[in-house]
């Protein structure tokens, strides 16, 4: 019984992760097709949020279990899986307070190898696995979407380069609408099947399924909900922050950062390097602006990022240990994380009802 | 150091198979936008070439469209 409340807590903070996730990551789908108005912001995250959901339908593989390689597999318990997800989902929302994009599988990792690491001490960790896993991608990612994005846009420039802008600008609005279509949907397939992934090793942990079962239904819709539900109310700051503060672009530069990032991520998941696709659209939007001029990259906003994502695992990590060291105050059962989720709930509440009184919070159309 | 925990030949592979993907992929829709534009202007103008410019458009449309093809079945693919 006090197993099954753990259970359906973890379950209900997979699904709020889920659903940040989707909030989080919408602009690296859309905010470049918005920013050069290929399509309108309700069209945009409506597209977005469709996409999310038939994409989590499309692989039902569990690949995405959490944190493999970098924590150690048999330490893992529900406990630990919930304080980490409080972790991801709070540097999620600090995050998106400040407008800066960031991995939330960065922030997932971050926060489970924290709570693992309050719990079992430093050989809950593996070096070598976060090393491969989270430091070199996240070392490789932006730079190279940087450079392929620099190099493709002048190869279009050179292609397009005497024909009528507005006609140019209307032919690539048109491939932004399917390269972020493309983002979308390869979102969905990613990232939803993390959440699965996550309740279905806590069903497997508390011996409702085997770990040879399929996925059950609900999980997969739950999921796939969540993170369209998310997508769909859209992080508009960080939208922002993507579409127009790091460069002002032009449809090409756009479709060439859409493009090169679907294209960046999709080789490297081929070639069995997976990289963040936050990383890649960010580094790939500064790639498209700087090769036209790299004055044209306000480097004090990519600065800020890149802070964001040094900061990302440490930060995560350390909510994720002080989450885990609280539900411990309350012994093993399910007091602890039952107040941590109150407590956590009380919180998001106050703040929508500060934001709803000041009159600030941010709409698509705000 | 870094590179001895992931084989330097994954890299390696990542950064050309991303470059060649990413550049041919905006390539082939710059084309796209290119053929179109001329084949509308020539029509436009009545001059000769709008068949010749819309083919390439439909041409490299089809290779674009391949690559997006591809990129799903890698999306599926996956393990």
């Amino acid at each position: 019984m006090e197993s099954d409340v753990v259970l359906w807590i973890v379950v209900g903070t997979a699904l709020a992760f889920d659903f940040t996730n989707g909030f989080h990551d919408t602009a690296n789908a859309i905010a470049t097709s918005i920013s050069t108005r290929a399509m309108g912001p309700r069209v945009a995250v409506t597209l977005a949020a469709a996409l999310n959901f038939v994409g989590a339908f499309l692989s039902l593989k569990v690949a995405a279990t959490i944190a493999s390689g970098i924590v150690d597999a048999d330490l893992i318990t529900p406990p630990i899986v919930f304080a980490g997800l409080i972790g991801a989902i709070a540097w999620n929302l600090a995050t998106w307070y400040f407008g800066l994009p960031s991995s939330s599988s960065h922030a997932l990792i971050g926060g489970v190898v924290g709570a693992a690491f309050a719990a079992a001490g430093s050989k809950a960790v593996l070096g070598d696995g976060l090393l491969e896993k989270v430091v070199i991608p996240a070392l490789v990612a932006p730079v190279l979407a940087m450079l392929v994005a620099g190099v493709a846009i002048l190869v279009a420039y050179r292609i397009v380069g005497r024909q009528h802008p507005s006609t140019v600008s209307r032919g690539f609005r048109l491939g932004q609408i399917i390269s972020g279509s493309l983002f979308s949907l390869s979102h969905g397939t990613n990232d939803a099947q993390k959440t699965m992934g996550i309740i279905f090793l806590a069903l497997v942990a508390n011996g409702n399924l085997q770990a040879s079962d399929d996925i059950p239904t609900w999980v997969v819709i739950s999921a796939a909900t969540a993170i369209a539900l998310g997508t769909y109310v859209g992080g508009w700051r960080i939208i922002r922050t993507m579409g127009s503060r790091i460069i002002k672009m032009d449809p090409a530069q756009g479709f060439a950062a859409q493009g090169v990032g679907a294209a960046v991520i999709l080789s490297a998941s081929h070639v069995g390097f997976p990289l963040s696709t936050t990383h890649v659209i960010s580094g790939a939007i500064m790639g498209a602006g700087a090769a036209k001029r790299v004055s044209a990259v306000r480097w004090g906003v990519a600065g800020n990022i890149v802070v964001a994502w040094v900061l990302t695992l440490p930060a995560s990590a350390m909510v994720g240990g002080a989450t885990y060291g609280v539900t411990r105050l309350f012994g093993t059962g399910p007091a602890g994380p039952i107040v941590v989720s109150v407590v956590v709930v009380a919180l998001l509440l106050w703040a929508l009802a500060r934001r709803a009184v000041t009159g600030s919070t941010l709409t698509a159309e705000g | 150091m870094l590179l001895a925990a992931v084989k330097a030949s994954d890299i390696l592979n990542v950064i050309w198979v991303s470059l060649v993907a990413g550049v041919f992929v905006t390539a082939a829709f710059s084309f796209v936008v290119l053929g179109g534009a001329r084949s509308a202007e020539a029509r436009r103008n009545g001059q000769g070439g709008a068949a010749l410019w819309g083919g390439v458009a439909a041409v490299a449309f089809l290779l674009f469209a391949g690559v997006v093809v591809y990129g799903v079945h890698v999306m599926l693919a996956k393990s």
